[in-house]
């Protein structure tokens, strides 16, 4: 009887974690693509998991002006309500290193926006940036749900290689 | 009569109000202690109605630009707005050029902004952006609307002059 119990409470939880993960995964599809003029690098939504692939990387030169080009589409079935869709470039010590704390004097672009999201309704951005310290930066856009317990952050983001 | 004269009295009344209130824009572009904003503008006319702010920097001297774009209207959603900022090299003051790929500031946001309610704000987007200029000349820095749907869009601006 209690082994039954047991098991039935694992199920259960095995089922509303898998869910909950598969809802999030199905909210938002985000793009990012990180160009040079002569190369680039695409990364679409990705886990957060630890197990996540290694990150997209490019190699560029520094004082090189760079273009990223980002888009968050609603994959939900209902309105979503409050979303903030914030991207970044921040210096970080190497490539593949978890988000940095955006500390001003790092960061060399930051924008946000809010935004209620229809289903399939989407927002997308293309802007330029110039790195002028050779280093690592990463480059992130994320579609934050919100405070709410089940929200999640759903993210893209490529590693930029500045020689 | 009276009630036809009040009714077209309150559509002008409204239309000047809603005219005024689409959008609050602050623009600001900051170097070292420096700093110079620019506020809501309309165009038509491209350069609008109000003088610019200028700010004197140094060439390549650090500088920040910085803007939030916020929707104050209080009706319905306005949709696929594009939001366009960019920093560009101008031959003589008023002029307003278009924006070019190559700009080291310039990018572009397409979202939905929705309405300004009595308790909670409407749609927004900003940006901040480190970045420097090498070459000397008199800069436009600019950030505006467009596809909003009306017979005007609006913007902010400033002018920049790298010595």
């Amino acid at each position: 009887m209690k082994l039954t119990i047991l098991t039935t409470v694992a199920v259960l939880l095995l089922w509303f974690i898998s869910g909950r993960s598969l809802r999030a995964a199905e909210d938002f599809a985000v793009t990012l693509t990180v160009s040079d003029g002569a190369s680039h690098q695409e990364a679409t939504t990705q886990p957060a998991a630890a197990a996540a692939p290694a990150r997209p990387a490019l190699e560029c030169k520094v004082g090189g002006v760079i273009e990223a080009r980002w888009k968050v589409t609603s994959t939900a079935d209902r309105l979503m309500k409050d979303v903030l869709v914030h991207f970044y470039v921040v210096k970080t010590d190497r490539a593949g290193q978890a988000p940095p704390a955006l500390e001003p004097k790092n960061v060399l672009v930051e924008s946000a926006l809010t935004m209620d999201f229809d289903p399939k309704s989407s927002t997308r951005s293309a802007m330029n940036v110039r790195p002028e310290e050779p280093g690592t930066y990463l480059v992130r856009i994320e579609a934050d749900e919100g405070p709410d317990a089940a929200a999640r952050i759903t993210f893209a983001a490529v590693d930029l290689v500045v020689k | 009569m009276k009630i036809i004269v009040i009714a077209c009295l309150f559509a002008l009344m409204f239309g000047r109000v809603a005219r005024a209130e689409h959008f609050n824009i602050d623009l600001t572009v900051e170097s070292g202690k420096e700093k110079a904003e620019g506020h809501a503008d309309t165009y038509p006319p491209a350069a609008g109605n109000n003088p610019r702010q200028v700010l004197r920097a140094s060439r390549e001297a650090p500088l920040i630009i910085q803007f939030f774009f916020k929707s104050n209207f209080p009706h319905d959603p306005i949709k696929n707005v594009t939001v366009r900022y960019f920093v560009a090299l101008v031959t003589k003051p008023g002029e307003v050029p278009n924006p070019s790929k190559t700009d080291t500031v310039s990018g572009s946001f397409v979202m939905d902004f929705k309405p300004k309610g009595e308790q909670t704000p409407g749609g927004k987007v900003g940006l901040r952006q480190q970045f420097r200029l090498q070459r000397a000349g008199t800069y436009l820095v600019r950030v505006e609307s467009e596809n909003t749907d009306t017979d005007h869009e609006h913007f902010a601006a400033l002018d920049l002059i790298i010595e």
